[in-house]
């Protein structure tokens, strides 16, 4: 064979993403010039929460290499936690979501973290919420000693049930359930660290809050 | 935080970007968000072209522009040729597989990356984050532009403290400015502080180079091999990987580590260049020709072009010529003849270029069986060199070679002679005249002598002394000159003394001329004429 099959991926997956590009832009062109027409508004509306989903979609199956495929490596870099949460939440947005979702921590934080993994986890555990009921969601940041974070991603939905909260593992159940959470984990136990000797993978853990709705928190080292 | 929209306004803008669609929706994006003066280019020509007119507040490139240059270069390069401020912004549109090519750059690194795809909302919010941290190191970059790094020094240390949260960044550009004031002590512990907390490539890459210029090589070795385990598209590391291993004399282990590196990265001139020269001080021609090839194209309308490139090019391609008319010999001089004639027309204006290329034209020649032309190269070659008013010892040593190479040993013994009397010569230049020298054959000086010597014999013949004797003189001028030669030479100088009159001159030279012959033995053919030679000679001596 003339080229391995990661090259082969890769070779696509920038054609894909060169495409996803233009799409993105010939949609937002679209809604301009149609912004005067409300009768062609909602048709819009779809191509535009497509668009979104199959971009989200591109960037989850990127996810999904990066944790499966060692040739594809994870990008870890100082990013604005304020930045990887707002463009989540706009991109929910742009599928029609209207949840509410509060930014508790300082807007100045940075930590080191690959983008799309992160913004993938943060995603699903907004999904997650959304599909639980919840209205608002909120997010706080614990920093921990040597730069390592605590997320903290509270909702007022109706919570984990006790499956749940008593499986040790994430492990997808077939393809319509527990794959969400599975990635989350991946995407963040793909983040390790060396801190004092030891060596520190992230984490996901589940829970319900007192007061109602639940709470996921995602350790990144 | 300033919005997006007052950060653009009035700001100049270049997006380069290959694809057409592409380049569009950039710069509709960019008007949307507030920009007003946005100019799009399509390949690293174009954008070099806009750069060189134009003073840009913010480029955004897209890392991948097709064949030519790609963004990383065109950055280096703008940075290099100061076009682009360290006050300007570089942002780079990249794909993951590019990340650690695009941000280990030691020298010149974006300012930062946007990942495709991306809509309009994500690069709002990337933009404004880059923007506002860019001018929150408004004070520093001035600094750097100014090249006054002990102040870059000072603006760090006051910006640590007045914005903690840009620690990274300002550690980064303090890591740098350490270095370029040669404070590498300090720049190494910089680094470790860093690295103690969080394993960061750019500080990884930072602990090495300042090790390496603390002459720890064995310790930038093993800080080097790390990063590149964990990071093996960040190039930078087997540049300096490279750096030591032929400070270390291994130099098959920097060609592998070069051949590693342009495998990853394989636009950058500088490195192909690198490659090049290693390669070929290894002998190893196909890989010379091939990084030299790459060096050419990349380099023609860069601001690395260099005539360096098309000359070693041109001898790199040598070891495919022959005498046999193969298709590759038949391939590679033309490409070897085509190179040196874009050399003579780009560098027409310099003759020591012009000459290095008639060089290799002769080499060529040689090596095609075309003896000749090879030689009417050489004597070109050689007209020019007595024109260059201070030729450099590399360049006598070059043209000797190219005598010998074209049977002319005793021009190459002339002119080995003039470089003997050179003061400037290195260890390496003194030792390469020596084993020089001795390619010179005897043999084929003295029939150069004997050439001289029955030219000289049809003036004497003539009656025409003067020019005979100038022709003899030469001759006898050679050590390698025989006997007859000799001969003859006394015999025309004591010719034209008992026509003319005893010259004391003339006298001596014929005197040094017998005192070389020495005695000849009475079984010598010859004897007589000497005889007869030495007798006239005291009676001229006696006339004095």
């Amino acid at each position: 064979m003339a080229f391995d099959v990661n090259t082969l991926l890769s070779a696509e997956l920038h054609s894909i993403k060169n495409q996803m590009q233009a799409l993105l832009s010939a949609q937002s062109d679209l809604a301009d010039a149609l912004a005067d027409y409300p009768e062609f508004q909602k048709p819009i509306q779809l191509v535009q929460t497509n668009g979104q989903l199959l971009s989200h979609n591109i960037i989850e199956l990127l996810s999904v290499l990066k944790i499966q495929n060692t040739a594809f490596e994870p990008n870890i870099d100082e990013n604005w936690l304020c930045d990887t949460v707002a463009l989540v939440i706009q991109a929910l947005g742009a599928m029609g979501s209207d949840v509410k979702v509060q930014m508790d921590f300082d807007p100045d934080l940075n930590a080191y973290y690959d983008e799309q993994l992160i913004s993938i986890a943060i995603h699903n555990c907004f999904v997650n919420a959304i599909h639980a009921g919840a209205t608002e969601i909120r997010v706080e940041v614990e920093e921990q000693p040597q730069g390592s974070l605590e997320l903290l991603i509270k909702d007022n939905g109706e919570g984990f049930n006790d499956a749940q909260l008593e499986q040790g593992e994430f492990n997808p159940k077939g393809a319509a359930s527990g794959l969400g959470l599975y990635l989350m984990d991946q995407a963040l136990a793909i983040h390790a660290r060396t801190i004092n000797g030891q060596l520190q993978r992230g984490w996901v853990k589940v829970a319900n809050l007192d007061q109602g709705g639940a709470c996921i928190t995602l350790f990144i080292p | 935080m300033a919005t997006i929209e007052s950060m653009l306004a009035g700001k100049r803008i270049l997006a380069i970007d290959d694809l057409v669609e592409s380049r569009s929706s950039m710069k509709k994006m960019l008007q949307i968000l507030g920009a007003d003066e946005v100019d799009i280019a399509m390949d690293g020509d174009e954008a070099t072209e806009h750069i060189l007119h134009k003073d840009y507040d913010l480029v955004i490139s897209d890392y991948n522009l097709g064949k030519g240059r790609d963004g990383q270069q065109i950055l280096e390069e703008a940075r290099f040729t100061h076009r682009l401020k360290a006050t300007s912004t570089f942002i780079m549109l990249t794909g993951e597989n590019a990340m650690d090519m695009v941000m280990g750059a030691v020298e010149y690194e974006p300012d930062d990356y946007v990942t495709k795809p991306f809509t309009i909302d994500v690069m709002r919010k990337r933009l404004t984050r880059i923007l506002t941290t860019k001018a929150e190191l408004r004070n520093i970059n001035e600094a750097i532009d100014e090249q006054n790094f002990a102040e870059v020094l000072v603006r760090c240390d006051e910006l640590l403290i007045e914005k903690p949260r840009l620690a990274n960044r300002i550690l980064r550009i303090k890591g740098r400015a350490l270095m370029r004031l040669k404070q590498h002590k300090k720049a190494l512990a910089l680094y470790e502080l860093i690295l103690a907390e969080r394993e960061i490539s750019w500080a990884l890459l930072g602990k090495a180079v300042a090790l390496y210029y603390l002459q720890q090589l064995d310790k930038s070795k093993e800080v080097l091999k790390y990063t590149i385990k964990s990071h093996p598209k960040y190039v930078q590391c087997y540049d300096y990987l490279a750096k030591i291993q032929i400070q270390q004399k291994d130099l098959e282990a920097a060609q592998m580590t070069l051949q590693d590196a342009v495998r990853v990265s394989p636009k950058q001139v500088l490195r192909q260049m690198e490659l090049g020269r290693i390669a070929f001080t290894n002998k190893d021609f196909p890989v010379a020709e091939s990084a030299f090839r790459q060096s050419v194209k990349l380099a023609r309308h860069s601001c690395y072009k260099s005539v360096k490139n098309y000359l070693m090019f041109a001898k790199s391609v040598q070891y495919k010529i022959s005498p046999k008319n193969t298709r590759d010999t038949r391939t590679a001089s033309q490409e070897a003849f085509r190179s040196m004639d874009e050399v003579k027309t780009t560098y027409k204006d310099n003759p020591e270029y012009s000459f290095e290329a008639t060089l290799i034209e002769s080499t060529t020649f040689t090596n095609l069986g075309k003896d000749a032309d090879a030689k009417l190269k050489a004597e070109q070659a050689g007209a020019m060199l007595d024109k260059i008013k201070k030729p450099t010892a590399a360049m006598q040593l070059a043209m000797a070679h190219t005598y010998i190479a074209t049977k002319q040993h005793a021009k190459a013994q002339d002119l080995l002679g003039d470089l003997t009397s050179r003061e400037d010569l290195s260890a390496a230049e003194l030792r390469e005249l020596n084993r020089t020298r001795d390619e010179i054959s005897e043999t084929v000086v003295r029939e150069y002598t004997t050439e001289i010597n029955d030219r000289a014999i049809e003036f004497f013949e003539r009656g025409q002394l003067s020019q005979a004797i100038e022709l003899f003189d030469k001759a006898t001028a050679y050590k390698e000159a025989g006997i007859a030669v000799l001969l003859n030479a006394i015999q025309a100088k004591i010719t034209y003394m008992d026509q003319r009159s005893v010259d004391a001159k003339m006298a001596k030279e014929v005197n040094e001329l017998l005192g070389r012959l020495g005695n000849l033995p009475r079984s010598d053919e010859r004897y007589n004429r000497w005889q007869q030679l030495v007798k006239s000679q005291q009676r001229i001596m006696r006339a004095l």
